[in-house]
């Protein structure tokens, strides 16, 4: 009698108790490989996602040092998010390592953000490592054009309605109110490079061609001899004849490259060496992705405008 | 009467032909000026078009930069995604293929050292990797590596099928020839490594080419709020028969062979967003490789260090120590020794990495020897699997004083495991 008493009272315990955190509506759990990504994903999901990004603005993320602390992240993920052409690689260890079958290649939890985007760089010769850091898809440096920060918000809404269907109208609602704000501040930032349009700059990575078709500026030279290979003097030189003769004023480089040649050059050629992020995070200014942008823009146009 | 009628009809017939002329000229008349109508509007047309076409040009041409009509949302994105790393080229029935050659030049005052002053290929790797079906894939690592004759033997380093889905969440199984897992530098082949050569204590009491094995092992990543593995595995284990006699200090390899089980539990913390420490525990059970001379039962345990610090960039602090000890059941009596090395290293940008390691270790033998060494090393990376380094290596019982230059290569799609 009392042993059934107990089993009664404990059914009725379980019964209330083990509802509850189903009844709670849970975030969608999101893990994106870079912070853009991130600051995008929060756009479109709001309250309703949690958005962990597995690298920092101030890391160069072609190569993220994977860590099993990654994994515990992973491990719980519902979606996650990556920039796709070949640019982090580095997460299929992990995506093997946290056994979560969900955000595998192919599941509706693998979201590579980069379909729809008009490519560009891809490779029409020889690709292999004589020609430095080749991505055989294209340049995968796509998220700084804000019109393609639009496609990526659009995959990831088009995967949130998947993922949560009941809050479709919710997603969409985020969803346009962001394509909103990229158009008004797309107009302000063409505004505001609008005079500069048709200039040549250096730049230290082939990492901007998406920017600069954007806004019409002209990419002169690289600082790299070929992609991922550090500038040599050999082709330093080279650089500043070709500044020289181009009246190129600017140097653009991210914040994780070594500014050393940037300054040598900028010294010789009296340009100005920009270092700006390249993604969110990347400097205190740029917390999500409008500011990076304005942080972008901003230095750019103070640099060509002095 | 007849003739009239005739007449009549004749009247008629001419006044109708004449008539229906008449008509068909008038009728020609307006075809002829609608055509000409029509031909006019379709030329108008077709300047309109190509003025159109002109100006659609000129706005193309005002670079791309220009305001383009946005997409609706239903319309992005419904290209392909890229394809998986490896399946670079359109997906023919081909693993990742890659090559990984380790030359290596020794300059030594220890007159032991059977490489001395040479440079040699001190081995090449041939990796096959790839998917056999969802969520099982199978990595082949043959290599070929040189011994102090000057000749090459092949040996499987590696073959083994991963079973990343098992019917238990969390646990995946590895079955096959494996590098086991003991400790941080053991699983990891010796051109993923910030020095050339083996840390004295894993050699000695693991073996010169590390601690392989056949058999299975099973991997459970435990629901704890933290990362926490677990691995235990089964194996038997190939004596290297070669390796006394061969090397500098080869009388102090013991390695393992024969029934061999391994156990490792790995945790890691994330001390700060930037930071990480990671603590192991390794355990084998076997026997020494050269169990039929010495009737010997060895058991070794570890225990692992690894506090990582990221910076900007690529900038990182790591700070990598094993401790390994070793007890060794021979007919003599018990054997109690240990060892560790200590590694410091730090990545300055994507092309340097400069380091010490401290070596420590008792023989595993009877008649216990202490050793120590010292090393620096230099790396420059140019790629993540071209590397060239310098190391100095200096051994502090014996005064000697070592110089390795290694050029690390690789070719081809080449993947690690976590590690």
């Amino acid at each position: 009698m009392k042993i059934s008493k107990f089993l009664v009272f404990s059914l009725a315990i379980l019964l209330l108790v083990f509802p509850l955190p189903l009844r709670a509506e849970k975030p969608i759990k999101i893990i994106t490989t870079t912070s853009d990504l991130a600051s995008i994903a929060k756009e479109i999901g709001k309250e309703k996602v949690e958005v962990v990004s597995l690298s920092k603005g101030t890391q160069d993320p072609h190569f993220i040092e994977v860590r099993p602390s990654m994994v515990m992240k992973l491990k719980n993920a519902d979606l996650l998010i990556l920039v796709g052409m070949h640019l982090d690689v580095w997460i299929q260890a992990l995506i093997d390592a946290s056994r979560n079958h969900k955000i595998k290649y192919g599941q509706p939890g693998y979201l590579d953000v980069s379909a729809g985007i008009e490519k560009l760089d891809i490779p029409t010769s020889k690709i292999d490592a004589s020609m430095g850091h080749v991505h055989i898809y294209g340049n995968p440096h796509y998220w700084i054009d804000p019109e393609n920060a639009k496609v990526i918000a659009a995959n990831i809404a088009r995967r949130l309605y998947e993922i949560s269907p009941e809050d479709t109208s919710y997603f969409k609602k985020n969803l346009n109110k962001f394509n909103e704000r990229v158009d008004k501040k797309l107009i302000e930032w063409k505004k505001k490079l609008a005079p500069f349009k048709g200039q040549k700059i250096a730049v230290y990575h082939r990492s901007w061609p998406y920017f600069t078709n954007r806004f019409g500026f002209i990419v002169a030279c690289e600082l790299e001899p070929k992609p991922g290979i550090p500038p040599s003097p050999g082709h330093l030189k080279e650089v500043i004849e070709r500044m020289r003769q181009e009246n190129v004023r600017v140097i653009l480089m991210e914040v994780f490259y070594d500014e050393e040649p940037a300054r040598f050059v900028a010294q010789q050629t009296g340009a100005k060496v920009v270092v700006v992020p390249n993604s969110v995070g990347g400097a205190k200014e740029a917390m999500d992705y409008f500011s990076l942008v304005d942080t972008i823009v901003e230095k750019i146009a103070r640099a060509l405008e002095g | 009467m007849r003739k009239i009628a005739l007449f009549c009809f004749f009247i008629v017939l001419f006044f109708s032909t004449e008539l229906y002329g008449s008509e068909i000229e008038s009728r020609i008349k307006t075809l002829e000026e609608t055509v000409i109508k029509q031909q006019e509007t379709i030329e108008r047309q077709q300047k309109m078009i190509e003025e159109l076409k002109e100006q659609l040009r000129e706005v193309k041409n005002e670079t791309s930069a220009e305001e383009k009509e946005a997409k609706p949302e239903e319309e992005m994105g419904l290209k392909q995604p890229t394809p998986l790393p490896g399946l670079g080229k359109p997906p023919l029935e081909l693993p990742d293929i890659s090559v990984i050659g380790d030359i290596v030049g020794t300059f030594s005052d220890d007159k032991a050292e059977p490489d001395r002053n040479k440079v040699v290929l001190r081995e090449a790797e041939l990796a096959l990797q790839g998917y056999l079906y969802p969520d099982i894939r199978a990595d082949v690592i043959a290599t070929l590596h040189r011994h102090s004759d000057g000749e090459y033997k092949a040996e499987l380093e590696e073959g083994y099928v991963s079973f990343l889905k098992t019917p238990v969440p969390n646990l995946s199984l590895k079955i096959g020839k494996k590098l086991l897992d003991f400790g941080k530098l053991n699983p990891r082949h010796p051109h993923h490594w910030n020095f050339v050569d083996r840390p004295d204590v894993l050699r000695s009491y693991l073996g010169d080419h590390g601690l392989s094995g056949s058999g299975v092992n099973l991997s459970y990543l435990l629901p704890t709020p933290f990362f926490l593995q677990l691995d235990l595995g089964a194996w038997h284990v190939d004596s290297e028969e070669h390796h006394h006699s061969e090397h500098a200090g080869a009388e102090d390899i013991l390695g393992l062979a024969e029934e061999t089980y391994s156990t490792r539990l790995w945790s890691s913390f994330d001390l700060a967003e930037n930071q990480e420490l990671e603590f192991g525990l390794s355990g084998v059970k076997s026997y020494g490789s050269h169990f039929r001379e010495h009737k010997d039962r060895v058991q070794v345990a570890g225990m692992d260090l690894t506090y990582r610090w990221l910076g900007k960039g690529l900038r990182r602090l790591l700070f990598q120590n094993e401790f390994l000890f070793l007890n060794r059941d021979v007919p003599v009596g018990d054997l109690d020794r240990w060892g560790l090395y200590s590694h410091l290293n730090y990545r300055f940008n994507k092309y340097w990495d400069a380091g010490i390691r401290f070596d420590w270790m008792e023989t595993p033998f009877p008649d216990k020897k202490e050793k120590s060494f010292i090393s620096g090393i230099l790396t420059r990376s140019l790629t993540e699997t071209t590397k060239l380094r310098l190391q100095y290596k200096y051994d502090a019982k014996d005064n000697n004083h070592t110089v390795y230059l290694q050029t690390i290569f690789g070719i081809g799609p080449h993947a690690h495991p976590l590690e």
